[in-house]
């Protein structure tokens, strides 16, 4: 298991969020927006659930949900659905939100694409998307 | 007339951060008044951020609000930068306000609040209720700016230049130079 202190942590959330700070990460854990800290040997430290945690918290926080909702939210999910949260963290980020596109191929397929990729590869994936989206319906 | 309460007993000396909460519990100055003027005194090292409702502040950090004040409240974040002086220091409300007869009134409220180190943090005491209001609140969409108090620079000037001296209209050498454009 991976320990933290409250400034490796930061660190570590830093490269997803420039913006987060070593007092956000102490206060988060001392009213409970995260789960209590761990204790090691006599050392009271975060562990990598709280890392997913949090960055599961900064995805919800990015689409503009209280921490009592997003503390609702959270409450009773399993790790690896926090952990598919966080992961998302990347696609709320204003710069590359305003940046990218994204295309609905149906009310549960979204792609989201950088103008990096060209209009015609653009055209390519969404085609591609949309033909498995209509395959898959016809089973 | 208000209730102060904060997140945390204390706070790190150090990168720490905490919520106070002023509550109009009820309408003893509403009754005396149209608006009242609420500012903040902070301990030595203790910043703050703007108010999280989103009300107005002026630039001095004061914030007016209209009668009735009764179930109103303002909730602001405090946080610390470098090491401020750990100690039991007091956070103040400070309100004023024209009473019926058009004269100045103020109130003071204070709190304790204790800035320690971070390996004191452990017996803190928190106080759910204002957590339960601080995480209500949406992230505001207005602008929220640090609270930077600059103090105004004083410039003296011994010598003047050779600039202020060719167009100074108060300058002796004035009209020599000007004669030679």
């Amino acid at each position: 298991m991976n320990t933290y202190t409250a400034q490796q942590l930061t660190e570590l959330l830093q490269q997803d969020d420039p913006e987060m700070n070593v007092r956000t990460v102490r206060y988060y854990s001392q009213i409970g927006i995260v789960p209590p800290l761990v204790t090691v040997g006599n050392k009271r430290v975060y562990s990598d659930d709280h890392l997913h945690y949090f960055r599961a918290v900064m995805t919800l926080s990015k689409t503009g949900e209280t921490l009592a909702s997003i503390q609702d939210m959270l409450s009773g999910l399993k790790m690896d659905e926090i952990i598919r949260i966080g992961n998302k963290l990347s696609m709320v980020q204003n710069h590359v939100f305003l940046r990218n596109e994204t295309h609905q191929v149906n009310e549960d397929v979204f792609i989201t694409l950088s103008p990096r990729i060209s209009a015609e590869l653009q055209e390519k994936v969404i085609q591609a998307v949309s033909q498995l989206v209509k395959e898959e319906k016809k089973r | 007339m208000i209730e102060l309460k904060l997140a945390k007993s204390a706070m790190e000396h150090e990168e720490g951060l905490n919520h106070l909460w002023l509550r109009f519990v009820d309408d003893a100055i509403a009754e005396k008044t149209d608006s009242v003027q609420v500012s903040f005194r902070l301990p030595e090292g203790v910043l703050r951020l703007h108010n999280l409702n989103g009300f107005p502040e002026d630039r001095d950090g004061a914030i007016r609000l209209e009668a009735p004040l009764r179930g109103k409240d303002i909730v602001i974040e405090m946080y610390t930068l470098d090491t401020a002086p750990c100690g039991l220091w007091d956070v103040s409300a400070v309100l004023e306000y024209r009473d019926g007869v058009g004269a100045l009134r103020k109130y003071e409220q204070t709190i304790p609040m204790a800035l320690v180190s971070e390996g004191e943090m452990q017996d803190i005491v928190v106080d759910e209720e204002v957590v339960r209001r601080v995480t209500s609140m949406r992230p505001s969409s207005s602008e929220r700016w640090e609270f930077v108090r600059i103090p105004p620079m004083f410039l003296e000037h011994k010598e003047m230049s050779s600039w202020e001296k060719k167009y100074r209209i108060d300058c002796v050498d004035n009209s020599k130079n000007m004669s030679r454009t």
